[in-house]
């Protein structure tokens, strides 16, 4: 199975050196573009960089190889460092195509191989292929696969994707526009209001000081509220619109041993996820999506993921269910962790153990802004109703202990509910404090192998029900 | 030892002397405690160096005067270090501190205020690992911190023969208890 080494597709060089540029400007952001403005004489050397980029990636393509080489898939790469690497296809867990935008115009893909490393070395990115080639090599990498193990297993056949899917989940278009609708990020939409409003200070003329105070009393209220109602309105349809291109089209074809996740509009991707790396199960549930029972579900994976597509080292499985539904979907998808969600509520002594700190927090912060600004002690009002958030979000946590599987449910503005079982614990803690002691309180720690270090934490329960855990953990 | 004995008839392992027992709850080396002592003096030390050179820089480049209270703070802060990381914290630690080898896990116990005790199965430990520091390797004492795919911990101090018995050991029973993989 000897070839000889192969260049990538030569787009290579401009998709990498974009998406280089982009990792340069996108954290820099305005201070970039601030830059630019005021300091014309730097222009020129700004407009070298991208070509300093542009040559790097150059050679960083022609020095870039792959080849099969018997049972291997071998990468040469690195223009400084060399590096040679090679992959044995049957630790490849699966194979990845997708395109962008840029990328489908030239009918060009991407193809990446996920093995079991971790994340930031994991995943083996071929950035610019032809879509045939790409095709050959994930046919390749499959008939090694079967190759081999046909010679290591005989009895046991290998599944492929080719296979009829058990079964196929497809995000209907009224879903997509719930979804996207409901998955508007209240914390971004706050954070953009409040960029904007800082953005709006500069348009002032500078008087020295109190400047966004000065500009309230110039402005009327009215209108305040009609610019942060627009603002609010702005992004809100911005979050669904990209909701809508990330979601568009989604497909989740279940087969024996693997998932398959299709989606994107502008930027498609096929994923392939083998079920046994699923170590965890993750039910969202966000404010206005609990308030019409509906759920996201993730899943936490051990090997390299894509992160960028992910949130925050999870995968999407699928992004609107009912929660009447869950458990059918749970038996379908991923068996292991399907059964009865329940959830024994904490006691109510941790509950108020856990509220003194926050409470604690916001008086003292509340006391300085008295202390400080005029309208200061108006921020006590808040702090009832913080309080109040703080212990609903306390009681609204639980646990659960069924047959192998710990359930865990946790909440900060989202509520999540993890699904896991005892084989995929990797380690175990029970953590207790001087005054939890005297209180019969501990908290309990889980940590599970994920592409970023996962763990789940079970805040201030019962010390009797965590020796209970601990000793479940413990025995066989 | 006795509870060691009962254990060790039973397994059925090659019978290389070992040095660790099971079962037992075992603390770690005392001179544990002057290391951490020694440790914690120097990062003192470091500290007093950087408020010394941010003293010479409010002198020398004429910076306001009002930084001298933060410098105040910051050396109330560092004497506030040296109280309790040489004298208080060490003992404390060393108290709490335990691990515990079973058949088929181990057990760890750490922590100052917060006391956490970690299980961690052999079936999950990916590899075992000891580290020595010049401070450890005077001392004759070595670290072993244990992986899992979900991060390391670690034993801070141990007997060189201890603890090269105990990687041992630990890789003998990553062998009998072979891992169910991913």
């Amino acid at each position: 199975m000897k070839s000889n080494g192969k260049h990538l597709h030569f787009f290579a060089i401009i998709s990498d050196a974009v998406a280089t540029l982009r990792g340069i400007i996108v954290p820099l952001g305005f201070g970039f573009v601030w830059g630019v403005r005021h300091l014309g004489d730097i222009i020129g050397y700004v407009l070298i960089i991208p070509l300093v980029i542009v040559v790097f990636n150059f050679f960083k393509w022609l020095r870039f190889k792959y080849e099969f080489v018997d049972d291997q898939f071998h990468i040469r790469s690195g223009v400084l460092v060399r590096s040679d690497r090679y992959i044995r296809i049957q630790r490849i867990q699966s194979v990845q195509i997708k395109t962008n935008l840029l990328l489908r115009l030239l009918g060009v893909v991407q193809l990446k191989f996920d093995t079991a490393d971790q994340a930031s070395k994991g995943d083996t990115v071929l950035s610019a292929l032809k879509l045939e080639e790409a095709e050959r090599i994930k046919a390749e990498v499959s008939r090694g696969k079967t190759q081999q193990s046909a010679t290591a297993v005989e009895e046991k056949p290998v599944q492929t994707s080719k296979d009829l899917p058990k079964k196929i989940y497809l995000l209907s278009g009224k879903r997509l526009l719930a979804a996207s609708l409901l998955s508007s990020k209240i914390g971004v939409m706050i954070a953009a209001v409040a960029g904007l409003w800082s953005q709006a200070d500069d348009f002032i003329p500078d008087s020295i000081q109190g400047r966004s105070l000065s500009y309230l009393e110039h402005a009327s209220l009215v209108g305040i509220i009609i610019i942060i109602g627009v603002a609010i309105l702005l992004f809100w349809l911005f979050s669904l619109v990209s909701a809508l291109l990330r979601w568009g089209f989604f497909k989740l074809s279940i087969y024996e041993e693997e998932w398959c996740i299709h989606r994107g509009v502008w930027e498609t991707s096929d994923e392939t996820y083998k079920t046994d790396r699923v170590q965890a199960i993750r039910i969202k549930e966000q404010w206005f999506q609990q308030l019409f029972g509906w759920c996201t579900v993730y899943a936490d994976c051990s090997g390299s993921i894509d992160l960028e597509k992910s949130d925050g080292g999870s995968i999407l499985v699928f992004p609107l269910l009912r929660k009447k539904e869950l458990p059918d979907f749970l038996k379908t998808a991923i068996p292991r962790f399907s059964g009865p969600i329940e959830r024994h509520p904490l006691p109510m002594r941790g509950t108020l153990y856990r509220m003194i700190l926050p409470a604690a927090f916001w008086i003292v912060l509340c006391s300085v802004l008295t202390w400080w600004l005029d309208w200061g002690k108006y921020t006590f009002i808040a702090f009832p109703f913080i309080l109040a958030y703080i212990w609903f979000k306390n009681r609204s946590e639980g646990w659960a202990l069924i047959d192998k599987r710990l359930i865990v449910v946790n909440r900060w503005l989202t509520k999540t509910t993890t699904i896991t079982t005892k084989q995929h614990i990797q380690s175990f803690a029970k953590r207790q404090s001087r005054f939890q002691k005297k209180l019969n309180l501990s908290t309990c720690k889980t940590f599970i192998r994920a592409s970023t270090q996962e763990t789940f934490t079970i805040h201030q329960l019962d010390e009797q029900d965590a020796d209970r855990l601990f000793h479940w953990f413990r025995k066989k | 030892m006795t509870v060691a004995r009962v254990f060790q008839k039973d397994s059925n392992m090659p019978q290389h002397e070992r040095k660790v027992p099971f079962m037992e709850k075992r603390q770690l080396n005392p001179r544990i405690l002057t290391i951490w002592r020694q440790r914690a003096i120097m990062t003192n030390i470091a500290f007093w160096l950087s408020i010394g050179g941010f003293v010479t820089s409010i002198f020398f480049f004429d910076w306001p005067h009002f930084l001298f209270y933060i410098v105040a703070a910051l050396a109330a802060l560092t004497i506030l270090h040296l109280i309790l990381y040489v004298f208080i914290f060490p003992t404390i630690n060393y108290r709490t501190f335990f691990y515990e080898i079973r058949q088929e896990d181990l057990l760890i116990q750490d922590g100052i205020f917060i006391i956490t005790q970690t299980v961690i199965p052999f079936t999950r430990v990916q590899n075992v690992e000891t580290t020595q520091g010049p401070l450890l390797r005077k001392h004759r004492l070595t670290a072993v911190s244990v992986t899992t795919a979900a991060g390391a911990h670690e034993i801070p101090a141990l007997e060189e023969s201890d603890a090269l018995a105990l990687r041992d050991q630990i890789a003998e029973l990553i062998k009998e208890n072979p891992a169910n993989e991913i």
